[in-house]
């Protein structure tokens, strides 16, 4: 009932349906342009949203954050360049049917895996965020903080290629939260005797710096040695250009497979859209019948990565909806959005602000089928346009766009100059292998986590004993060490594998 | 396909890579440890966490934390899947003029306002990134005069004025 309701706030406010209908083009442009990503996106249109009505400000950024996981197959496809990490896996087959005549076949097996996987994510965060922020209410502060260190040491943990330089990229981003006004005694925390930073960073000029910036300082060598050659977008014949109903009949296995896979490594914090295409890829192949056309260009090796990549979307909400903690760093923007509009996010965000979470929900129901449409009817349309617009032209008109953004948040040059900082300290952490996603997840849930450890301190006389009399806290204590512990035995036995192998 | 010899320089580079950031690591934890002495005590109760302990303790393990990745870069080791790609030579040529071109932008938008320090800022950076021709001239007033209508106007932003001059307050 409520998310019908949510579907008629959004029909009925045609302000808010168009954002839905400009975050749909927009995030499928986005993620087909190579390089720019969507959270790149959305880091830059954050500071827009605050000047528009809560609902719509969401419904844009969230709709971005779908479509843009779609649009990167587009490039994917045509040109044999991811245009997101998402669409790392589609290039392998997706790119073999360009290569074959059948542009137009892997674009809508594309469009109709992400569909789907995104309806199979959606749907489940519709159930699941209500049902887990009905079982977390009566959390106390002691859990919170277990929770926020859970998220803390799986982030870190799983979002980069080194465990130690992940966790190592939260902690940095959690220092960042350190500066400031202390969350209990309202002192003031390594402001340096600057009047800006009395009340901390802003989360904008972080985003934009690390996320924006950042990815334009590393794509000037790219985009100084020109644009590479562009494959054929043309199709050789109608059967390359359509998709039979056969043919869906045939993927439909491999994108349930490929949902299954996408929304459970959504619902885990950090992991995302670049690791889930890959695992179902793998899974997919080994259990395909026609596993010697993989890699070929087969509509399944299309189908299984576009699913999984797109039904990460729904369930990596719903530690942001059910518990208040982002699980990505799309989560971490919205969490942003949120709290700027004055909704705080938690379990009893469905009593407080339930018309907004129901038209979100409906919102992102509605941008499936918008994306779904352009990507069916304009995909390679747009991915002809982006093939014709230079590289060259787009990076510093994406320079100019972020800068102006970093001021609009707060109307303040020192956000800016903040923004031109962090753009190199992304620009480090890129190329040294750290993770900008997981400091800026990090920098959203510190806070959070202080306030819940020393509330929890307070409520005893044992101390750090409080720990020990939670079963809730206890549990989330051990999933990051027996996480950590899987990740490292695993290495282990591979190295123990690699030097038999060589011996 | 990277041949052995061309791993084992990936795996030399990213250890040597992994000693200094390491180090840098150990020395941002030691500043935000010392500073964190500055933060006061006077509203503090006797029981409970005070305001610095969050910090000295996200010091402290990032402290051990860079003293491990420096110690394993020392030794040549690193995750398997660990590769860095930092070149000093990109990073001068690439990141350095943009990041610098970024902190002249700030300057030009206090000292001359939205449209010089936007027209200076696309101009010098489609330079940077090598466009030349009709597209060098062309588009820096186009998407100046498009970010001035969606910013200024359609958001009404508050342009800051100028300290200098602002062309915009002659032009209107």
């Amino acid at each position: 009932m409520e998310l019908l309701n949510g579907f008629i706030t959004i029909f009925t406010t045609p302000e808010t349906l168009g954002f839905v209908v400009l975050g749909a083009l927009l995030g499928v442009i986005v993620g087909a342009v190579p390089g720019l990503t969507a959270s790149a996106a959305i880091a830059m249109l954050v500071p827009i949203t605050f000047y528009i009505d809560p609902l719509s400000a969401l419904s844009f950024l969230y709709v971005i954050g779908k479509a843009g996981r779609f649009g990167g197959s587009i490039s994917a496809i045509l040109f044999n360049t991811p245009g997101t990490t998402a669409a790392a896996a589609t290039v392998i087959d997706g790119h073999a049917l360009t290569k074959q005549g059948k542009a137009g076949k892997a674009l809508k097996t594309a469009t109709v895996s992400s569909v789907i996987g995104d309806y199979v994510g959606e749907f489940i965060l519709i159930f699941g965020a209500l049902t887990i922020a009905q079982l977390t209410r009566d959390l106390g502060p002691p859990d919170y903080f277990a929770i926020y260190v859970c998220a803390f040491l799986i982030i870190g943990s799983v979002i980069s290629d080194s465990v130690l330089k992940g966790i190592a990229s939260t902690l940095f981003g959690a220092a960042l939260a350190m500066v400031g006004l202390d969350p209990i005694t309202s002192e003031p925390r390594f402001d340096f005797g600057m009047v800006e930073l009395y009340n901390g960073f802003s989360l904008v000029p972080l985003l934009i710096g690390m996320f924006v910036l950042s990815e334009v300082f590393t794509q000037v060598f790219p985009a100084r040695q020109g644009q590479q050659s562009q494959g054929t977008v043309e199709t050789r014949d109608a059967d390359g250009d359509r998709l039979s109903w056969s043919e869906i009949r045939r993927i439909l296995p491999f994108v349930g497979r490929g949902a299954g896979i996408g929304s459970m490594i959504g619902l885990i914090p950090g992991v995302g859209s670049a690791v889930a295409c890959f695992v179902a890829y793998g899974t997919s192949k080994a259990r395909a019948k026609n596993r010697d056309e993989w890699g070929k260009g087969a509509i399944e090796g299309v189908a299984a990565p576009e699913s999984a990549n797109n039904a990460v979307s729904g369930p990596s909400m719903i530690p942001l909806l059910a518990l208040g903690v982002p699980g990505s760093t799309i989560a971490a923007m919205l969490m942003g959005v949120f709290l700027i509009h004055g909704i705080q996010v938690g379990p009893k965000i469905f009593d407080t602000s339930g018309g907004i979470v129901y038209g979100l929900f409906a919102a992102g129901l509605i941008g499936i089928a918008l994306y779904g449409l352009i990507g069916w009817f304009g995909g390679p349309l747009i991915g002809r346009i982006i093939a014709k617009v230079p590289h060259r032209l787009i990076y510093p008109t994406i320079l100019s766009v972020a800068l102006i953004s970093a001021y609009t948040a707060r109307s303040s040059m020192f956000d800016v100059t903040i923004a031109c900082i962090f753009g190199l300290v992304g620009y480090f952490m890129r190329t040294l292998n750290f993770s900008p996603p997981a400091a800026i997840i990090a920098f959203v849930l510190a806070p959070g986590a202080e306030q819940a450890l020393r509330q929890s301190v307070l409520l005893t006389d044992d101390g750090f004993g409080i720990f020990l009399t939670r079963p809730v806290a206890l549990v989330f204590f051990a999933i990051p060490v027996l996480a950590i512990g899987i990740r490292i035995f695993g290495r282990m036995r591979g190295q123990k594998a690699e030097t038999a192998t060589q011996t | 396909m990277q041949t052995a010899e061309g791993r084992t320089s990936v795996a030399r580079e990213t250890a040597r890579h992994n000693v200094v950031t390491g180090l840098a690591l150990v020395v941002l934890a030691a500043f935000f440890f010392w500073n964190s002495y500055s933060i006061s005590l006077d509203f503090v109760d006797e029981e409970g966490i005070g305001p610095r302990f969050f910090p000295q303790a996200i010091a402290v393990v990032l402290g051990i934390l860079g003293l491990i990745l420096a110690g394993s870069g020392v030794l040549g080791r690193a995750a398997p899947a660990d590769k860095t790609s930092f070149e000093a030579r990109r990073f001068w040529l690439d990141a350095v003029p943009l990041f610098l071109l970024s902190l002249v932008f700030v300057w030009l938008f206090k000292s001359f306002g939205y449209l010089v320090a936007t027209l200076i800022l696309i101009a010098v950076g489609l330079l940077v990134f090598s466009a030349r021709g009709r597209a060098l001239w062309l588009t820096p007033p186009i998407a100046a005069i498009l970010l001035y209508l969606v910013f200024f106007r359609l958001m009404r932003i508050y342009e800051p004025p100028a300290a200098i001059f602002n062309p915009l307050t002659f032009l209107s």
